[in-house]
């Protein structure tokens, strides 16, 4: 998938949720301009899901839209081997370590953590539904400062079943036989890191541009925020 | 004359809304290919396989090279790993090299990298004597 398609996904689905989302609490990016990240240390995720898969392909998968988002994601192989190397094994030790540590050892701006909540196939009678859910966290490393946090989740669910119930069996079995056969959730959790790391793609808390990206402090939800605030303190001072 | 406005004022509106769309559709910073999270998930699961994986990168850093465009954030450093994994400790150090020359973020932990190998090397070399 390129940036182009990200784009029309991500206008596509402003469009949506623009609709469903009942205008909560925006989220405050006050810390994350602040920090202003360059680099982020990408840890291999923990994962809720029993396919041992799950950390390996949400991790490969972020690198490819938060380098695009304008980040440099610290080299996410080499940063797995280091920890192993000294001894840390598991996903949830790794995300034990202490910020100190990490910053002497990796100098990188951030840590993003990565929970795994879903990544499973379902098998029902006549159909089988992937899901990947994903849930994310940007923490600066010199403050622990919460700077970012989302969740996303995709899934290939058919969305338009046919009403000839036959055309219904064989789709079903061919979907059944392609989620068995072929590794359907790691391409899901491309789409999944797609939106999830793509400044304005999901609102209303998508992450912000990085200092590679041209929108770099001229995130569109930047000014929106802007605009709400100023229209409430005009209503307010009426 | 107010038929002309109105079909300019038309024409103006489905300019905006077409490039309103098309300003969104910048072009990537990097080379764009499947190729290099795939060596990576590959990794990450500890494929034994490091000549598929061996090539799946060098293929892509050619291709970027061709297309004249940067490769990918980690994508020198994680050929370089590769290569030190299967002996080629010169080809790892010179993609090290590439990706702290191309990425100026890398360099504190390719700097911590490389201490680490010479205090082992030390320990090595000091246990041969």
């Amino acid at each position: 998938m390129n940036v182009k398609h990200v784009t029309c996904l991500a206008a596509a689905l402003t469009l949506l949720s623009g609709c469903a989302v009942n205008n909560p609490e925006p989220w405050d990016y006050a810390a994350f301009q602040k920090s202003a990240p360059r680099s982020i240390l990408v840890m291999m995720p923990t994962s809720q899901a029993s396919d041992v898969k799950a950390g390996p392909a949400c991790l490969a998968s972020s690198v490819q839209p938060l380098a695009e988002a304008g980040y440099y994601p610290m080299p996410v192989t080499m940063v797995y081997d280091t920890m192993r190397f000294n001894g840390v094994t598991e996903a949830g030790e790794m995300h034990q370590l202490p910020l100190p540590k990490l910053k002497e050892v990796f100098g990188a701006d951030a840590v993003m953590y990565i929970d795994v909540e879903e990544y499973d196939t379902t098998y029902k009678v006549l159909d089988s539904v992937s899901k990947v859910k994903v849930k994310a966290r940007l923490v600066d490393i010199n403050t622990g400062a919460d700077l970012w946090t989302n969740s996303f989740a995709v899934s290939n669910a058919d969305s338009t079943p046919s009403s000839n119930p036959i055309a219904q069996l064989i789709g079903a079995v061919v979907k059944h036989v392609v989620n068995e056969a072929a590794d359907v959730k790691f391409p899901l959790s491309r789409t999944n890191a797609w939106y999830l790391y793509t400044p304005g793609a999901i609102r209303p808390t998508p992450i912000l541009a990085g200092p590679y990206h041209p929108q770099y402090g001229n995130d569109a939800i930047l000014k929106k925020i802007e605009a709400d605030r100023a229209a409430a303190a005009g209503q307010k001072a009426q | 004359m107010k038929t002309k406005h109105a079909f300019l004022a038309a024409m103006l509106a489905g300019a905006v809304l077409v490039t309103g769309c098309a300003n969104n559709e910048r072009p990537s910073l990097y080379y764009n290919s499947k190729a290099y999270t795939e060596a990576m998930y590959l990794y990450l699961q500890d494929d034994p396989d490091y000549a598929k994986q061996l090539e799946l990168m060098t293929n892509y850093i050619t291709q970027a090279e061709t297309a004249q465009k940067k490769p990918m954030p980690g994508a020198y450093a994680h050929l370089g790993l590769l290569y030190s994994k299967t002996g080629a400790d010169d080809k790892a150090q010179k993609y090290l090299n590439l990706e702290r020359e191309a990425f100026p973020e890398s360099g504190h932990y390719i700097g911590f990298l490389e201490q680490q190998r010479k205090k082992s090397a030390a320990v090595r070399e000091g246990g041969k004597q």
